[in-house]
Order: C-alpha cells, then sequence, then structure tokens
C-alpha cells in the first residue's frame, strides 16, 4: 500500500502546511495578545477600566469564536483576494486560519494575564509605573509561562483547521490527504499525511512545553 | 511629613450591598522621621488609610498631603513622580515571580528611567545594605520570607523615598524573621531619616519600633499618642484587648502541661464574645490561656491555647460553647 506514494507531492504539502501554521501562529500571537491585554486592563477593577472598550473587544472575539472554523473559510477566502491578492493556495489560507485563532488566543492571554498576582501589579503603582509599563514590564513577563504554553495549543489547533483550510483549496498535508489519498483510493497517502500531521503536532508540543518551562521561574 | 486632614472614604455598593464607610473623619499628622504605627484589627480601615497615602485609593472627602504636595489632587504623571519618593512594603512582599532579585530592586529604577550605571550602583548598594549580596541572581521563589521582605525593603528604597508605607510588613514572617525585618527598618530610618508608617495588627510589632500609635476601629482613629502612654494607659476597648493580647503572650512562666493544652481558633466576629469569657477564667489564675503570633491568622482571627487542668480548661470552652453561643473550633 505504500508503494504508490508520491513523496515529492508529500513534502511539497509539508512544506506548505508548515508555512501556513507558521504565519499564521505569528499573526495569531500578534493580533491575540493585544486583544487579550485590552480584556483585562479594561475591565472593573483593572488598570485601565473601559466598559465600552471590554463590551466591544469581547463583542467580536465572542462573534469569531461562535462561527464555526469551516464557516468562517468559507467567508473568508474572498476578503483573503483582497488583501493577499489571491483567494487560492497556502498564502489565501492564513487570513481565515489567523481570523480563527487571534480571538481563540486573546482569551487565553487574557485567563494567563488575570492570573497575575494583583499585589504585584500594586506594586508597580506604587512605585510610580505607568499602566504601559505595567503591562510591559509586569503583566506579559509574569504570564510568559502561560502565554508559551497557551501558544502551544494554539498552534496545534492552527495545525488541524490547517487541514480544513486545505481541502477548500488552500493546499497542504490536509490537501493532499483529501485529493491524492482519500479521492484517489490510495490509503498510503492518506496514512502518511495523517502520520506527519500528528507528527507535527508533537514537534510544537515538545517545543512549546520546553519553553514554557525554561521561562517559569515560579 | 504626611498629614491627613477629615478625611472620609466610601466604597460604592456592589451586587446589591449597602456602601462601605471604609474610612469616617480621620485626621493624621506623621513629622518627618517620625516611625508611626496604626493598629487595629481587619476591616479597621488601616490598610485604606496606607492607600491614601500614595493615592493607591483617593479619598471621598478631605486633604492628604505628602511632603507638602496634596497627593489627591496631583495629575496622573505628577502622581508617577510622588509616587517614587514614596516606597511600599508588603505582607506578601509582592516581587515579581520572573526577575531576580537584582532585577527586582532595579525595577523602580528602570520605571523611572535611570541611566544603566545609576541602577546598577545603585542595586549593589541596597541589597548590600539588606544583607543580599549572595542571592542577587537568585529567583524569589528560592528565597525565603524574611530574605523576601528585605528584597521588598531593597525594592521600596531605590528612588530614595521620603516616606515608607509598611502594609503588614511582618504579618506573613515568624517571630525571629519580623524581630530581624523591625531591626532594619529601625536602622534605615536612623540612617536615612526616613519617614515610616506602618499598619498592623500586632501590637509587638508597634511596642518595637513606633514612636508613636494610632488605634482604628470601625474606620476611625479611637486612640493616639505616645507608644508607652496609649497601651500604659489604654482608655477604648479595642486598644485594651491588644494590651492583655501580649502581656498573656508575655507571661509564659506558667507551668507547661502539654497533655492537657487545648487549641482553639476564632474568627473576628466572636472575637469580643471570646475576650469577655476568657478574661475573667484568667484573672481567676485557674487557667492560661496564650495566643502564639504564629497563630494570629491573616482573616483577623486568633488561635488561642489553653492550659491548665483539665476541668478548669473544660469549663472555660463549656461557657464560650453555650454561654456566648460561639462555635470555636477545638483542636488538642
Amino acid at each position: 500500500m505504500f508503494n504508490e506514494i508520491d513523496w515529492a507531492t508529500i513534502w511539497q504539502a509539508t512544506g506548505e502546511t508548515a508555512y501556513m501554521v507558521g504565519i499564521s501562529t505569528f499573526f495569531t500571537a500578534l493580533f491575540g495578545v493585544p486583544l487579550g491585554i485590552l480584556l483585562v486592563v479594561t475591565d472593573t477593577g483593572q488598570i485601565w477600566e473601559k466598559h465600552w472598550v471590554q463590551k466591544a473587544v469581547a463583542t467580536v472575539v465572542n462573534i469569531f469564536r461562535a462561527v464555526p472554523f469551516i464557516i468562517l473559510v468559507l467567508f473568508l477566502f474572498p476578503l483573503a483576494k483582497f488583501l493577499v491578492g489571491t483567494s487560492l493556495g497556502p498564502t489565501a489560507a492564513t487570513i481565515p486560519l489567523i481570523a480563527g485563532a487571534a480571538p481563540f488566543y486573546a482569551r487565553i492571554v487574557e485567563t494567563a494575564l488575570r492570573e497575575v498576582d494583583k499585589g504585584v501589579v500594586e506594586a508597580a503603582r506604587s512605585m510610580g509605573s505607568t499602566r504601559f509599563q505595567v503591562v510591559v514590564n509586569v503583566l506579559l513577563p509574569e504570564a510568559t509561562s502561560a502565554l508559551i504554553s497557551g501558544l502551544t495549543v494554539t498552534c496545534v489547533t492552527l495545525i488541524s483547521f490547517s487541514a480544513m483550510a486545505g481541502v477548500v483549496g488552500g493546499g497542504g498535508l490536509g490537501d493532499a490527504a483529501f485529493r491524492f489519498g482519500f479521492q484517489s483510493f490510495n490509503d498510503g497517502m492518506l496514512v502518511t499525511c495523517g502520520v506527519l500531521l500528528v507528527m507535527m503536532v508533537q514537534l510544537v508540543q515538545w517545543i512549546g512545553d520546553w519553553f514554557s518551562r525554561q521561562l517559569d521561574k515560579r | 511629613m504626611i498629614e491627613l486632614k477629615g478625611i472620609s472614604k466610601t466604597f460604592p455598593s456592589q451586587k446589591g450591598n449597602q456602601p462601605v464607610k471604609a474610612l469616617q473623619n480621620v485626621d493624621l499628622h506623621v513629622a518627618q522621621g517620625e516611625i508611626f504605627g496604626i493598629i487595629g484589627r481587619s476591616g479597621a480601615g488601616k490598610s485604606t488609610l496606607l492607600r491614601l497615602v500614595n493615592g493607591l485609593e483617593t479619598p471621598t472627602n478631605g486633604t492628604v498631603r505628602v511632603d507638602g504636595q496634596e497627593i489627591s489632587q496631583l495629575a496622573e504623571k505628577e502622581l508617577r513622580y510622588a509616587r517614587q519618593k514614596i516606597g511600599m512594603i508588603f505582607q506578601h512582599f509582592n516581587l515579581l515571580q520572573s526577575r531576580t532579585v537584582w532585577k527586582n530592586v532595579a525595577f523602580p529604577l528602570e520605571m523611572a528611567k535611570k541611566p544603566k550605571e545609576t541602577i546598577r550602583r545603585k542595586v549593589d548598594a541596597l541589597l548590600e545594605q539588606v544583607g543580599l549580596s549572595d542571592r542577587a541572581q537568585a529567583y524569589p521563589s528560592q528565597l525565603s520570607g524574611g530574605q523576601k521582605q528585605r528584597v521588598g525593603i531593597a525594592r521600596a528604597l531605590a528612588n530614595d523615598p521620603k516616606v515608607l508605607l509598611c502594609d503588614e510588613a511582618t504579618s506573613a514572617l515568624d517571630p525571629e524573621t519580623t524581630s530581624s525585618i523591625l531591626d532594619l527598618l529601625r536602622e534605615i530610618n536612623r540612617e536615612t531619616g526616613i519617614t515610616l508608617l506602618l499598619i498592623t495588627h500586632e501590637m509587638s510589632v508597634v511596642q518595637a519600633i513606633c514612636h508613636r500609635v494610632a488605634v482604628m476601629e470601625g474606620g476611625q482613629i479611637v486612640e493616639r499618642g505616645e507608644v508607652k502612654s496609649v497601651f500604659g494607659n489604654p482608655k477604648h476597648s479595642v486598644t485594651k484587648q491588644f494590651v492583655q493580647q501580649t502581656e498573656w503572650m508575655q507571661s509564659s512562666d506558667f507551668p507547661v502541661q502539654s497533655t492537657e493544652k487545648t487549641r482553639f481558633h476564632c474568627s473576628p466576629d466572636e472575637m469580643q464574645d471570646v475576650w469577655a469569657k476568657i478574661g475573667p477564667a484568667v484573672q481567676s489564675g485557674r487557667v492560661k490561656v496564650s495566643v502564639s503570633e504564629r497563630e494570629l491568622k491573616a482573616d483577623g482571627g486568633m488561635t488561642f491555647l489553653i492550659d491548665g487542668k483539665r476541668e478548669d480548661v473544660e469549663q472555660l470552652l463549656d461557657s464560650l460553647h453555650e454561654e456566648a453561643d460561639l462555635e470555636v473550633n477545638v483542636h488538642v
């Protein structure tokens, strides 16, 4: 069953998946962290209490989290054409991937930042820190370990999302498994793509755990 | 140095509760170079009072002046500069877990945007002063409670403040460590002339280092003056309780009968009734009741240790159970 595996296609698909997941993980962190910070600092009793901001951000985040990913993909491929000039291939797939994962990660960031000891924030305020300094020098460094392990979870989710996005035109291992495996009755291709995805997840988890442990000083 | 006039603080109601009047018409004057103690049970308003001094809380009414500046009137930027000159240490130390001892002490200097070289010299000197030079690269999780508080003190002193606020700074420490921290604070006060305002629920802390004291209860200062005159001649019932508490702790010459010892814990609400029952029993000389400082709980409650003949101890416990209708949690 494994003699009909087209390794060239497999490696290309693996590269596409790594590319999609890498780019979208980066942008997920880039958007998710500020959103998570906003969700925390604008809440009642926090350092920048602004209820309307809190409500607005929370609503947007919830809407994106409520829409099933596959629907998000169908909605956002046209947007991808507008943003990155194409609605096909791995680059286009990053748009719905980021839109799906950033709100998810924002909630993880929110939880991680809320875990930071309020006493430490109070201490920083008592020393004359600005709000911005509190966020950059207290909240984020104190929560780094949790932020990394949260990003690991998000990245793993992105790998599985990328397989879905692949089927509707994104390319990558999901697409290869579907077209060259499932539709071509080639079980070898199907299984190989699956195994590679599992290995990717393991690798990401392993790297994430290692960094998270290194940064945990508690 | 610190002047509070006609201070009231009311916290707005939350979730249907009544608004809380944390402070009512409080006046306080702390002179430069003085060590001033505020003692009170938990919920007496002392923590809120302390936080008014550096603007972490704003008064509903009244004015707060520190070194001539009216704290409650300052714009945000000015308040930040003012805070750099008001150090604060905390019961739970509040160190940054992700920073080493050295970086923790450097923190307030970094926030004040001091040059790197200044920071390096200052931090080294401060660590030397608090006796932690050899632990500079350790993380807070690797330190003992006393060491953590020393880091807290070094950090609070980094911007050469004129005032140091101590928020139950020794309440999480054992008696020996407490006295070493108090020694350090006294030494810093003597050497730098810094003004210390501390709040505590332990009378021994006030007796050890304070020049003057104010006793708080129900959001008001009920008694104040020189430490010796306030505790030597207590007038208010709360002050009397604090005095009794230490007297019992000091008279430890009573023969220990460890097999008959009974402990019980009571919450702050029950305290008044418990004192009323214990007082006469102790005065009769038949039982000895002590309060270990270790057993003073953060909830403001206390664990008592009753010592004496079995029947006398049981009689006291019975009276606590039945007559005062207390649910004391007895454990031997």
